[in-house]
C-alpha cells in the first residue's frame, strides 16, 4: 500500500512499481497469491520439492487448513496465517484453503514442468538393426 | 535326388524349433542380474520427433547361404529411426504404434522383404562396400549349375506386420506376423522372440533368441526352382516351409558422449525345406561385426 502510494505520486511508474501493481491486481483478482505455480524437474515423474510462499487477505476469525489435494496439509487460525509451505510432488495438483466447514475457499492448480521437453520412446527394432 | 522325405525335415525343424525355445526358457528364468529397462538413455529409446541417426564404421559380414551369392560385407552400417506420437520410421520399417505403455505396445508397419538380400549385392540391406569377398572364395559344393549368376531374378516384396511387445523389467517378448502384401511371392513369416539386456553406466549388452516361421510360398519363391530359373530340369525344386530359430548378440560401449563400441554377432539355423535347394549351399547364416559407432 506505501508502495503503491509512493508509485502513485510518480507520473512515470518504474519497473518495481509495475510488479507491485501486478501483484496487488492479483491478490484482488484471486483472493490470494500463491508463488511459485510451476515446478521445474528433469523429466516426467521426477519428484518436485518447493517452498510455496501464499499471500492471504485478511481472513474472517475461525480455523483454516491448507490441502494438496485431498490431503490435509496444515491447519493455522486466521489471527496467526501460514504463508509459507513445503509440498512434494510429481504431478499436477490443487493446493486449496478450506475453513471450518471444509468448504473450499481459495483454491490454485500447481503445475510441473519438465526441463526435457521432448518424450522419449521405445523404439519398436534394435538399434542397428538395419543389417 | 534334391527332394528329402518330409518327414525328416519337419523333424529336424522341430528339433531345431524345440532348441531355440529351450534358450527362450533358459534366458527368461535366469535370475534377472539386470535393472529394469530405463528409458532416460540409451539407443533403445529415442526423442519423438526428431532423426535418431548412427554411423558405424568397422569390420564384419554376413554369410550368404546361396550358392555363388557374396558374402554380405558390413564395413558401414547405419542406424536411422525417427518417431512420432504414433507414426515411426526405424531402419527401414514404417510403421504405426496403436498402443505404447509401461507393459505392452503393439505396432503395424510396411517394409521391404530382407529375404531378398541374398539375390543382390547392392541392396539395402547390403550396406556398403564391397571387401572384395566374392563367390570364387566360397566352397564350391559341385552343383555348378544352380547358382545365383543363372537363376532368374528375385524381385522384391513388400511386407505388411503386426507385432505385439510385452515388456517386463529387461526382459522383451515379441510376437509378429508379416505377410507380402505386393504379391510377389503372398508368403507369410511369423516370429516370435525373447531379448534380455543387461545394462551398465556406459555399456549395454543384449541376447536374443528367437524362432521364425517361413511359410511354403515364401520360401518357395527364394528358393525353389523351376522352368522360369535357367537350370536342368533335374534341378527343379520346390521349397517348403520351416522354422527357423536365431540367436543374436549385441555389445555396445560408450566410449565418450558420441562414440560407442559396437559388437554384434547372430547365427541362424535354416530349415531343410529350404537348405534341400540345389540354390542353397549352407545350413546357416551367421554374422559378426565389430566397429566404432558415431551419433549424430
Amino acid at each position: 500500500m506505501k508502495q503503491a502510494l509512493l508509485c502513485a505520486l510518480f507520473i512515470i511508474p518504474t519497473q518495481g512499481c509495475l510488479a507491485a501493481k501486478a501483484l496487488a491486481d492479483e491478490t484482488r483478482l484471486h483472493q490470494w497469491l500463491v508463488q511459485p505455480k510451476a515446478c521445474i524437474v528433469q523429466k516426467l515423474g521426477d519428484t518436485c520439492e518447493i517452498d510455496i510462499n501464499i499471500t492471504l487477505p485478511p481472513l474472517p476469525p475461525g480455523q483454516y487448513c491448507y490441502h494438496q489435494d485431498k490431503q490435509r496439509l496444515i491447519c493455522f487460525d486466521a489471527q496467526a496465517q501460514v504463508s509459507q509451505l513445503t509440498l512434494s510432488y510429481t504431478q499436477t495438483i490443487i493446493l486449496t484453503l478450506q475453513n471450518q466447514a471444509n468448504e473450499p475457499f481459495y483454491s490454485q492448480k500447481l503445475k510441473i514442468k519438465t526441463r526435457e521437453s521432448k518424450k522419449r520412446v521405445r523404439r519398436v527394432r534394435d538399434p542397428w538393426s538395419l543389417f | 535326388m534334391f527332394l528329402k522325405p518330409f518327414y525328416t525335415d519337419a523333424k529336424a525343424s522341430l528339433r531345431a524349433c524345440c532348441t531355440g525355445l529351450c534358450a527362450l526358457f533358459l534366458l527368461a528364468v535366469f535370475p534377472a542380474l539386470a535393472e529394469p529397462e530405463d528409458c532416460s538413455k540409451h539407443e533403445k529409446c529415442v526423442e519423438t520427433d526428431q532423426w535418431s541417426i548412427g554411423v558405424a564404421i568397422g569390420l564384419g559380414a554376413k554369410s550368404n547361404p546361396i550358392n555363388g551369392g557374396d558374402a554380405i560385407p558390413q564395413v558401414l552400417l547405419l542406424d536411422i529411426a525417427w518417431y512420432g506420437e504414433n507414426v515411426y520410421f526405424d531402419n527401414g520399417e514404417l510403421g504405426y504404434r496403436w498402443l505404447q505403455d509401461q507393459d505392452f505396445s503393439v505396432e503395424s508397419y510396411v517394409t521391404f522383404d530382407r529375404e531378398r538380400a541374398f539375390f543382390i549385392f547392392w541392396d539395402p540391406a547390403n550396406i556398403l562396400v564391397n571387401t572384395g569377398v566374392s563367390s570364387s572364395d566360397n566352397p564350391n559344393t559341385g552343383e555348378d549349375n544352380v547358382s545365383l549368376e543363372r537363376i532368374s531374378s528375385r524381385n522384391w516384396a513388400l511386407i505388411a506386420g503386426t507385432k505385439v511387445h510385452y515388456y517386463t523389467g529387461s526382459h522383451k517378448w515379441s510376437l509378429g506376423v508379416e505377410s507380402d502384401i505386393s504379391g510377389v511371392h503372398s508368403g507369410q513369416r511369423i516370429t516370435l522372440s525373447y531379448r534380455k539386456m543387461w545394462n551398465g553406466d556406459d555399456w549395454r549388452f543384449q541376447l536374443k533368441p528367437s524362432v521364425v516361421y517361413k511359410s511354403d510360398k515364401l520360401v518357395d519363391y527364394y528358393y525353389g526352382l523351376n522352368a522360369q530359373d535357367n537350370v536342368p530340369p533335374n534341378a527343379y525344386f520346390e521349397g517348403s516351409g520351416g522354422f527357423q530359430p536365431s540367436l543374436s548378440a549385441l555389445y555396445i560401449q560408450d566410449l565418450n558422449e558420441d562414440w560407442q563400441l559396437i559388437v554384434s554377432g547372430s547365427y541362424q539355423y535354416l530349415h531343410m525345406g529350404m537348405t534341400n535347394s540345389p540354390l542353397v549351399d549352407q545350413k546357416h547364416v551367421s554374422n559378426v561385426f565389430i566397429g566404432f559407432g558415431y551419433r549424430f
